[in-house]
């Protein structure tokens, strides 16, 4: 990831000749992030697996408590009945934290723990398609190498709709180190 | 008309209390619109302000606060702060976005909004990240001052043709009666040429699509108003920072805020 700084200097004017460099920036900081999305969806999905996984587990434990309690002395049973009432509790309330579209923390605290440079990713492409649009508005000429870019730019458009797909939406791409 | 709007600006200078008065009249616009919902759409090529009005109308962020220029890559919404069910659904202003501003057509063909707001800026369309002299209006051995006339006299031709493009939805438009209002953003840049401003929006190719408009509408199912303002106050720049045209030397911040509290009572208005 450091090439990028070396490679455009926000200082520096950009230069029709710069345009085969844009897009392979975009190409390659597309296929980055969309890389560390498809890591962090699966493993949402692998979370999301094991807590439903718990809670089922954790329900059918239940219902045999309840069920055979009389098969039980009543310590086994209180405790077999507390232990999976907790883990059911704390499963559906840690799903229904993933699964709120409104509630970011709780997938930012999994995305942090998975990866710090997805942020930051995500802010570099952002600011890519931001001089590629700016490239292809004001540098590009020719008709048909405006249209490559605008399929470049578009590219890494969805990826980045797809990284805020699964972290909400941000109110900025800004990024602090 | 638009002269009126510059007119009213030269008078007010007390004004902040202007614009705590006038903006809370959004609030009373919920409720008089049909069915108690306010859409209004904010047309207006890249650049011009669109974002930071529908900010500012949805009560989001203050004039004061300046904001770099931002590319908005689909239709952003905001919803009024305080209200119920207030909308402002701005479209992208780029030109490869143009399917964005299609479906924003259909909305507008199909009755959905009665307040379409245009916003244009005599030409200072801002920028992002390129330097003027990569720009490819620019020639070697140019000028600032000669590239800013051959830039801006380009997206002066942008606003125009994308008004007629608009024009196209508002006409088949079934909500009943349509308001639009032109804003004439960046007041700051442009405030010293306001008479020749003036003259090329209510004198022109401009206008006389607004009267196609009107013709077509009938006044009774169509009103249209200009109104001017700077959102901010920031001079013209490149998209890496080169000073392009600086703050008008007689602009001020009063007047901006005059500008502003016009454009809210101009909105409320259009309301009663």
């Amino acid at each position: 990831m450091d090439s990028f700084q070396d490679d455009i200097k926000y200082e520096n004017r950009i230069v029709p000749e710069d345009r085969d460099k844009l897009i392979a920036l975009l190409e390659e900081y597309s296929a980055k992030l969309q890389k560390k999305c498809d890591y962090i969806d699966r493993s949402l999905i692998i979370i999301k697996t094991f807590l439903f996984s718990i809670a089922i587990i954790s329900a059918v434990a239940c219902v045999y408590a309840i069920a055979y309690h009389k098969r039980m002395d009543s310590s086994t049973h209180f405790f077999i009945l507390m232990v999976s009432f907790l883990a059911l509790s704390a499963s559906s309330m840690s799903l229904f934290h993933l699964y709120d579209d409104d509630n970011e923390l709780e997938r930012k605290n999994i995305i942090n723990s998975h990866n710090h440079e997805t942020h930051a990713l995500a802010h570099r492409l952002n600011k890519l398609v931001g001089i590629a649009s700016g490239f292809y508005e004001h540098v590009e000429k020719k008709e048909i190498s405006k249209i490559e870019l605008d399929l470049k730019i578009s590219e890494a458009e969805s990826v980045l709709n797809y990284y805020d797909s699964i972290i909400g939406k941000p109110k900025s791409y800004s990024y602090k180190k | 008309m638009f002269k009126d709007t510059i007119e009213v600006v030269s008078t007010g200078l007390s004004i902040y209390e202007l614009v705590n008065k006038s903006r809370p009249s959004l609030q009373r616009l919920v409720k008089r619109l049909r069915g108690g919902e306010a859409k209004i759409v904010v047309f207006g090529a890249g650049g011009t302000g669109k974002t930071t009005l529908g900010k500012m109308l949805a009560g989001e962020s203050d004039p004061s606060i300046l904001a770099d220029y931002e590319e908005s890559r689909t239709t952003e919404k905001f919803n009024f702060k305080r209200e119920q069910s207030g909308i402002i659904i701005i479209p992208p202003g780029q030109g490869r976005r143009d399917d964005e501003w299609l479906a924003a057509f259909r909305q507008v063909s199909d009755g959905k909004f009665r307040i379409i707001i245009n916003v244009v800026s005599y030409g200072y369309h801002s920028f992002r990240e390129i330097s003027y002299v990569s720009d490819k209006l620019y020639q070697q051995g140019m000028t600032v001052e000669e590239f800013v006339e051959i830039y801006t006299e380009k997206c002066r031709q942008k606003e125009i043709n994308q008004l007629k493009e608009i024009s196209t939805p508002i006409k088949m438009s079934k909500a009943v009666p349509t308001l639009m209002l032109t804003l004439v953003s960046k007041q700051d840049i442009w405030w010293q040429d306001r008479d020749v401003v003036t003259k090329h929006y209510s004198d022109s190719e401009y206008n006389n699509t607004i009267q196609e408009i009107l013709s077509t509408r009938g006044t009774a199912n169509f009103s249209h108003e200009y109104v001017s303002t700077s959102l901010i106050i920031n001079g013209f720049t490149s998209g890496t920072g080169e000073p392009l045209k600086s703050i008008a030397s007689d602009y001020s911040q009063p007047l901006q805020f005059a500008n502003l509290a016009e454009v809210f009572k101009k909105i409320d208005e259009f309301c009663q």
